[in-house]
């Protein structure tokens, strides 16, 4: 398998009222294509840092973050802005969408930016397609406020697909849902993990994480474990031995 | 607690709060200034002749012998309740001479005059009032200092019999009696000392002396009915005469009126978007506060405390800088009048007190629509962007727009309120700008040419010798004048003939009631070449056309009959036209050519005009106006529109003002289009962090922002554009029908009301909305993690 993502000695510090705070120390990490990563670890532990530093949307302190082989340091902004739009996709915890579009035209907004894709009409198709396939087509021209958290997380997986990336991003996709929701989007995620695309997310929850098939289990700014998920097993077992693995961390 | 909350929120919300700021002050600045300027030109000539103490009634006596021959005749009459008067020396041009010899020039006839013996006062370019003068030094009237480029320090030579007195010009006057540029009457105020030089030549007391009375009285009617028969009177009339006079820097005058009415509606505008926008903005605050129980009294308070903060200090700051912008624009367009109001600054205090008021007002009723909503509402309301409308229409899925056209147009649609706001205040004030361009471009055409007479090819203004034929042997000898003028000219290859109209003053009587009136008649044209409204022109000597004005003072219509004293003998006329004049302010009748009038009662002689009789075009008679000017060494010689713009006189301010004007709306836009901006850029950062988290360009977000800012400025200067014709009309024909014309043919210049100045506001609105964007870029993708 192809290495999508790779880390060597990324570090991130903050410096808050003169302060220096060092939220990833020599962080050193491979994501091949076709995983299903799981970020997980305590409050402040620099997860959200962490995706956000190797997804590009920050900049390391030192170090590097290869993607595709390519420094992400290296490239311009406007670089990274055509690889987000095109080879990254992106689900946060609150479901951002431009307010003044309907569910569907917010989905195919960044495919109408991307210069790759095919035609106008294809793009519709697409973007129809997804949304058929995440089950919400029937609130296309809904508003934003107008559908559940549930939908709307939905279809920010629908705009994160649509330019077809290779890896999606996702930070907390199910932090903001309820049990049956969080079940839904996390079906999805697993699905369109089996249809190819990587997959790197961070998340508190051990049953979100039981499902991708590996875990990285992070404290003060250090991988302190990492953990292969047996995707074999039933569900619940494979909880119960993720959950035992964090406990032996200290979690 | 509470004031721990204002400080936290004043430091929070810095941007959107120095932004409310910033609007209050422009807020205060533009009603402040707009407010004073308003009433000072609503009070206008009478606040100026007041201080002046210019009287209810007007005589200016001349001839032979004029001092001291009046006074007791004034005095004699019951209704003049007080009188004042000048003692004068009248300067024709060519007694005045600048150090190098050049003439200045004086249109009809200047005045040398000394406080000490004035019988009104004067006031420098400053208004202060002048009541005395250095032994040495002239004070020059306001039009005639700017009209022959004076300067202060220049030295000007006053001649006349055996006297002759070089002085210093100390500075521009303003006079309010002879002070509009209309009467072509400049006034040199000197010290006592140098005028009794002149009073001591026994040539120039005797025949260049006079004196101006300024008679105070109830019934003007009667004073003027009473000193209707004294002779040697240049001008017998009450104030309401040279009110008119002014009509012309009034217009000026009502277009920073015009301008203060916009720029209070922009405040207004602007001031209602911020202040909804800010507590929009701090709707989930309040939405929390509402949540953990406190009152909505309470909660409110905090916010009026903010705003009332905020409004004070703004409305305090915008007070100060609304004297000196007030100034700017009453300054530039008023050269010759003094406005103002006795209450001074106390409007700009009342304006600023106003703004604050306003501000507490929007805020007071902004801030009333949380207590219908719940605390989740409010909540719900707020940074989330949440709302429970639908938005706009349009789907990217359904049109072949690029997305950064397509966001901008949606925006639009989607809070169409805000940026109507941003249309209503970019088309009213370049529409004040168009309608002071399509103004200038008329006065400065030949569109005008046929409201002072049938046009000529030439006019030629040489006063000194048209009022030489003023006596009772000059009908030959303008007769005499005219065909030499005409051999010259033909002689030259420039084969033509020569004619000159007269304005004559009757008394004139229609159903019991007698007016001393104007009348006009060309000297050698035919009547029937005059343009009439309605009816038609006067085809015999016992025929007359009429104004409006006249109608208007007599009541009088086509069809009627007026009878006119023509001195020695008495006619019946009948009215067969109604014409359009802008001699005399239009209180003009006109005569048939053969009406038996005589130069004895002659007012005033017109230019000469040189009508040329193999038809040549306008470069040939451009080509012959150099021609002439060097063949009669004059340099008053014009074309049509030279013509127009000489005897409208108010062009170059005119053409001045649009300049100004559009500056101004400039300023108002860029700084409109920066705050909006930057409001937009504050309320939408969890938008723009998500587009670009989702792979926009940075040049992709700032395009979306300017789209936005280009789309509504266009639609802003299409509806300027489109309003502009009937607004002029509507607008500047009131005020062209103050001086005579009811009926204007404006001049469009297409390329410059409808491609330069609006070319000019959407560039300048695109450009500065594109250096504010710039401000997204330090926006990141990475935000969307610490948006709440």
């Amino acid at each position: 398998m192809a290495t999508v993502i790779e880390t060597k000695d990324l570090c991130k510090t903050y410096v808050v009222d003169k302060r220096q705070n060092n939220v990833l120390k020599n962080i050193n990490l491979k994501v091949d294509e076709g995983e299903m990563v799981a970020i997980m670890g305590p409050s402040g532990s620099g997860k959200s840092t962490l995706l956000y530093s190797i997804s590009g949307m920050d900049q390391a302190t030192s170090g590097k973050v290869l993607f595709d082989g390519e420094d992400l340091a290296k490239m311009s902004s406007t670089q990274l802005a055509e690889t987000r739009l095109d080879k990254m996709g992106f689900i946060f915890q609150q479901m951002f969408m431009m307010k003044n579009l309907t569910i569907l035209d917010n989905i195919l907004l960044p495919a109408f930016e991307s210069k790759k894709g095919g035609s106008r009409e294809d793009k519709i198709q697409k973007g129809e397609e997804l949304m058929r396939k995440l089950g919400i087509i029937e609130v296309a021209d809904n508003d934003i406020n107008e559908v559940s958290g549930g939908q709307l997380q939905r279809a920010c997986i629908c705009r994160s697909m649509i330019n077809s990336p290779k890896i999606l991003f996702a930070d907390e996709p199910t932090g903001a849902l309820n049990r049956t929701s969080s079940n839904e989007v996390m079906d999805e995620l697993v699905k369109l993990n089996e249809e190819g695309t990587t997959i790197m997310m961070v998340t508190h929850d051990a049953k979100v994480a039981s499902r991708c098939t590996r875990v990285l289990f992070i404290v003060d700014g250090n991988i302190k474990g990492e953990y292969q998920n047996d995707t074999s097993m039933p569900d619940k077992d494979r909880e119960r031995k993720l959950n035992n693995w964090l406990m032996d961390l200290g979690w | 607690m509470f004031g721990r909350i204002l400080k936290k929120d004043l430091k929070r919300n810095k941007t959107m709060n120095i932004i409310l700021f910033l609007f209050v002050i422009i807020a205060s600045v533009f009603f402040a200034s707009g407010i004073y300027n308003f009433v000072s030109v609503m009070n206008g000539t009478d606040y100026m002749f007041e201080k002046a103490g210019i009287g209810d009634y007007q005589l200016i006596a001349l001839g032979e012998n004029a001092i001291g021959s009046f006074e007791g005749k004034i005095k004699a009459v019951p209704e003049v309740e007080s009188y004042s008067f000048d003692t004068v020396i009248y300067m024709s041009k060519g007694d005045v001479f600048k150090e190098s010899g050049k003439q200045i020039n004086i249109e009809n006839v200047g005045m040398l005059l000394s406080p000490e013996r004035a019988g009104m006062t004067f006031f420098d370019k400053d208004d202060n009032a002048i009541t005395s003068v250095a032994p040495g030094e002239v004070y020059v009237s306001s039009s005639a200092f700017r009209e022959n480029n004076l300067s202060v320090g220049d030295k000007l030579t006053f001649e006349l019999g055996d006297v002759k007195v070089t002085l210093t010009v100390a500075g521009s006057l303003k006079d309010a009696f002879l002070g509009s540029s209309f009467f072509g009457n400049p006034r040199f105020l000197v010290n006592d000392a140098s005028l009794q030089k002149f009073l001591d030549d026994e040539f120039a007391f005797t025949y260049y002396g006079g004196e101006l009375f300024y008679i105070k009285t109830d019934d003007t009617a009667a004073v003027g009915s009473a000193l209707s028969d004294l002779e040697n009177v240049a001008y017998s009339k009450p104030v309401s005469m040279i009110k008119m006079a002014y009509v012309m820097n009034l217009i000026v005058a009502f277009i920073v009126v015009i301008l203060s009415i916009c720029l209070m509606i922009v405040s207004f505008l602007v001031l209602r978007f911020t202040i909804n926008f800010s507590i929009g903005e701090d709707f989930r605050e309040i939405g929390v506060m509402k949540a953990i129980g406190i009152k909505d009294k309470k909660i409110r308070t905090i916010y009026f405390t903010k705003y009332a903060v905020i409004a004070i200090i703004g409305s305090a700051i915008g007070f100060f800088l609304s004297i000196p912008f007030g100034k700017l624009l009453l300054d530039s367009m008023t050269q010759d009048m003094i406005l103002g109001s006795s209450w001074g600054y106390a409007w700009n205090i009342l304006g600023s007190v106003c703004v604050t008021l306003m501000v507490i007002l929007f805020a007071y009723l902004s801030t009333s629509k949380i207590r219908c909503l719940t605390p989740i509402d409010a909540v719900r309301s707020g940074q989330t962007g949440e709302r429970f409308k639908k938005k706009g229409g349009i789907r990217i899925a359904k049109n072949i727009m690029r997305p950064s056209w397509y966001l901008a147009i949606n925006d639009i649609f989607s809070s169409p309120k805000r940026f109507v706001t941003i249309i209503v205040t970019f088309s009213l004030c370049t529409l004040l700008v168009l309608m002071i361009v399509n103004t200038a471009n008329t006065m400065n055409s030949d569109k005008l040419v046929y409201l002072f007479g049938p046009p000529s090819d030439v006019y030629i203004t040489d006063n000194k010798k048209a009022t030489s034929f003023m006596h009772a042997d000059g009908e030959a000898e303008l007769d005499e004048y005219l065909d030499e003028l005409a051999d010259e000219f033909t002689k030259e290859g420039m084969p033509c003939t020569a004619r000159i109209r007269m304005i004559y003053t009757y008394q004139v009587e229609y159903e019991g009631n007698t007016y001393s009136y104007s009348f006009e008649q060309d000297w050698r044209s035919n009547v029937s070449e005059f343009k009439m409204a309605e009816g038609v022109a006067p085809s015999n000597e016992r025929e007359v056309a009429i104004t409006k004005q006249f109608t208007e003072l007599t009541g009088a219509k086509i069809g009627d009959t007026i009878r006119i004293d023509y001195g020695d003998k008495k006619e019946e006329l009948l009215i067969t036209g109604c014409f359009q004049s802008m001699n005399q302010l239009g209180k003009v009748i006109l005569l048939h050519e053969d009406a038996p009038t005589d130069f004895s009662h002659l007012t005033s002689p017109s230019q000469f005009m040189i009508d040329f009789t193999d038809n040549p075009d306008q470069k040939t008679i451009d080509e012959r106006v150099k021609k002439i000017k060097d063949l009669t060494g004059n340099d008053e010689v014009f074309n049509a529109t030279e013509f127009c713009v000489d005897c409208v006189k108010v062009y170059d301010i005119m053409d001045a003002v649009a300049k100004l004007l559009l500056l101004i709306t400039l300023i108002v836009v860029i700084l409109i289009t920066i705050l909006m901006e930057r409001s937009f850029i504050a309320d939408e950062k969890s938008e723009i962090a998500i587009a670009k988290a989702v792979g926009f360009k940075d040049s992709t977000v700032i395009k979306w922002h300017v789209h936005r800012f280009f789309i509504v400025a266009f639609v802003a200067m299409l509806l300027a554009v489109g309003l502009s014709m009937p607004m002029t009309d509507l607008c500047i024909s009131p005020i062209f029908g103050m001086m005579g014309a009811s009926d204007i043919d404006y001049n469009y210049d297409i390329f410059r009301s409808f491609v330069m100045y609006p070319g000019a506001i959407l560039i300048v609105t695109v450009v500065t909305a594109f250096l504010t964007a710039l401000y997204t870029r330090k926006i990141r993708s990475r935000d969307t993690a610490s948006i709440e």
